[in-house]
């Protein structure tokens, strides 16, 4: 779950003058339809209510019926209707991904302002954690405190924001240690600002911009681990609608009645998918602007 | 040699964090574990009587410093206690699943690489070509295709309509070519994008236009001039990587029902069996940091700058 394309910029030696235009053309294409794809989902899903007229949980006679003018997306092992169903594990899916990001940033930089400005001990502590946290693979991780703190959604959003805001926190703890250096920096407490004011007004939106790009690439990621775990179980529970849990649904008539796993199935990967342009189309624009305003 | 000894020190503290990462766990968590543990064997909610003589026995009872260097010298000596829902030691449990993790890991490693040096090289050679516009696309949509339904679809296409391969389990080599697969397919795409790069950016160099102007054969240049610089950097992705790999892992094993860790895990998980779970974090962390270890060892083989600087200082 840690992001693929984060490893393939690693790498990526020093591009070639082409290479860089067409990479940036690229990057609005991929903005745009991933903006697309998003907006749909999160509209269709704002509507859901609306437009549905199945309850989400409430069972009916036909059983594992094959998609139809009445059931779009067919009916599910008890009856139920898939289309309501997925529609509403947006909500679910999307905005345990939402809350747990939220987590992570707020995790992230507090821990690194904390580390950064103080120093001495409470950065020791926080950098020598981090050491640790980084050192055990993400999903495995946040599996064993699910393991050991007990399934559900809130445990699952608990879980994978406390070991996820790491990079966030090295970040920002690099970003406060750099950003004392810079001219305007010193300038404002050469004007007598405090240190306080130098953090907030000065430090903190150099820090916001980079958490930003780093928050829009993970976007697709988040949506991924949160899914992944309920699909294992470790989230929301029956017979709350969550993309990964109604997979999980899905695999045991998987051979009699495949359309209950895959239409939730489609409608994550293209969540997913949505997520991952936007993100990178987001972060090579705000890449740029922080290039060009420094 | 100065660095080897270094880079292995750091690898004893990371086993040591984490080792206490995992004992921190099982302190912290809600509930008292010897009520558990009784509950489970007796199948009936304990007496106080009961709870307290099983405290003393698992040693809950003893100061919070001394169960925790007890936990210490037992990872030290590969003693992890005993599994609560097989009465069998964790650490004899967690060395028979290795093998099959290992074997997964490194069919899926060698599928990936298998496919993204071809494709990532064709690419390169041609860009904005069919292939380099088509591996694009499919390495978009194999990062964002979640494991969990790669695995079903495979099982669906392959194992329902076409018949030709098995679906769950692990007693036959062919039972390895799904999970395989469905690991492989997010590494297959990142690898691609990053061979395609490298190479790309190998290609405008001096030293090959000097090959070509020697009459070298395009082949030889691609996959020789090109590709094997570019091979340097990409032992530092592939080493990043394994985190990844080790966690796809958990739930692809889960999904064909394969023996390895990952699923160890899981069923620990889904039983509350608190100390096989604390043995398989400090096992899998210690598998990561090991094949980390390994990856930048190679790097440094691989690199005559690297080797010949680090040598020097030793």
């Amino acid at each position: 779950m840690i992001a693929d394309r984060d490893l393939s910029r690693l790498a990526g030696a020093t591009p070639t003058v082409p290479e860089i235009r067409r990479e940036s053309l690229r990057g609005n294409a991929a903005l745009r339809i991933g903006l697309a794809i998003v907006i749909v989902l999160l509209a269709l899903t704002m509507a859901a209510p609306v437009m549905s007229p199945y309850d989400p949980l409430s069972t009916g006679p036909a059983m594992l019926e094959r998609p139809s003018l009445l059931h779009p997306m067919g009916t599910d092992a008890l009856g139920r209707d898939l289309l309501t169903r997925v529609l509403f594990g947006a909500r679910v899916s999307l905005g345990a991904a939402m809350m747990t990001l939220l987590l992570i940033v707020t995790a992230g930089i507090t821990l690194g302002l904390l580390s950064g400005y103080y120093g001495g001990w409470a950065d020791a502590f926080v950098m020598r954690l981090a050491d640790v946290v980084i050192s055990v693979p993400t999903l495995i991780l946040a599996l064993a405190v699910v393991g050991f703190f007990g399934a559900g959604l809130p445990a699952l959003v608990f879980a994978l924001s406390g070991v996820w805001w790491v990079r966030y926190a090295r970040l920002t703890r690099g970003l406060v240690l750099t950003g004392r250096e810079h001219a305007f920096v010193e300038a404002a407490r050469a004007l007598g600002a405090g240190d306080s004011r130098i953090l907030l007004r000065h430090i903190l939106p150099q820090i916001m911009r980079s958490v930003l790009v780093l928050a829009t690439l993970d976007v697709g990621n988040v949506v991924l681990a949160v899914s992944g775990l309920t699909f294992l179980g470790m989230g929301a529970q029956p017979p709350t609608p969550e993309w990964g849990a109604m997979i999980n649904e899905g695999k045991d008539v998987l051979f009699v009645a495949p359309h209950v796993m895959l239409f939730p199935g489609l409608t994550l990967s293209l969540a997913v998918l949505g997520c991952n342009l936007l993100g990178e189309g987001l972060a090579d624009e705000i890449g740029d602007l922080g290039s060009r305003t420094l | 040699m100065r660095y080897l000894v270094r880079r292995t020190a750091s690898f004893v503290v990371v086993l040591f964090g984490v080792s206490t990462l995992s004992f921190a766990l099982g302190v912290f968590a809600p509930g008292d574990p010897a009520e558990l543990f009784l509950e489970r064997a007796l199948g009936r909610p304990p007496t106080d009587v009961q709870i307290k003589e099983q405290r003393h026995q698992m040693g809950l009872d003893r100061p919070l410093a001394e169960r925790y260097l007890a936990w210490l010298t037992g990872v030290t000596r590969g003693d992890l206690g005993e599994s609560w829902s097989t009465g069998r030691g964790v650490f004899t449990e967690l060395i028979e699943a290795l093998p099959h993790t290992v074997i997964l890991a490194l069919a899926a490693l060698t599928a990936a690489i298998g496919v993204a040096v071809p494709v990532g090289v064709a690419a390169a050679a041609r860009p904005r070509s069919l292939v380099d516009h088509g591996s694009r696309i499919a390495a978009v949509l194999g990062s964002s295709l979640p494991s969990f339904f790669l695995g079903y679809l495979l099982m669906l296409v392959f194992g329902v309509h076409l018949r030709l391969l098995p679906v769950v389990g692990a007693s036959s080599a062919s039972h390895l070519v799904l999970p395989a697969v469905t690991l492989a397919a997010s590494l297959a795409a990142t690898f691609t994008r990053v061979i395609r790069s490298n190479v790309l950016v190998s290609l405008s160099e001096e030293y090959v236009r000097a090959a070509r102007a020697r009459g070298v054969s395009e082949g030889l240049v691609l996959f020789r001039h090109a590709l094997q610089p570019s091979l340097i950097p990409f032992i530092t992705i592939v080493g990043l990587s394994l985190g990844h790999l080790l966690s796809g892992a958990v739930i692809v094993e889960w999904i064909f029902s394969w023996p390895g860790l990952g699923k160890l895990g899981v069923d620990a998980i889904n039983n509350r069996d608190y100390p096989l779970i604390q043995g398989w974090v400090l096992v899998m962390s210690a598998a990561f940091a090991a094949s980390n270890l390994m990856a930048d060892l190679a790097y440094m083989w691989a690199d005559p700058r690297v080797r010949l600087a680090r040598g020097a200082e030793a």
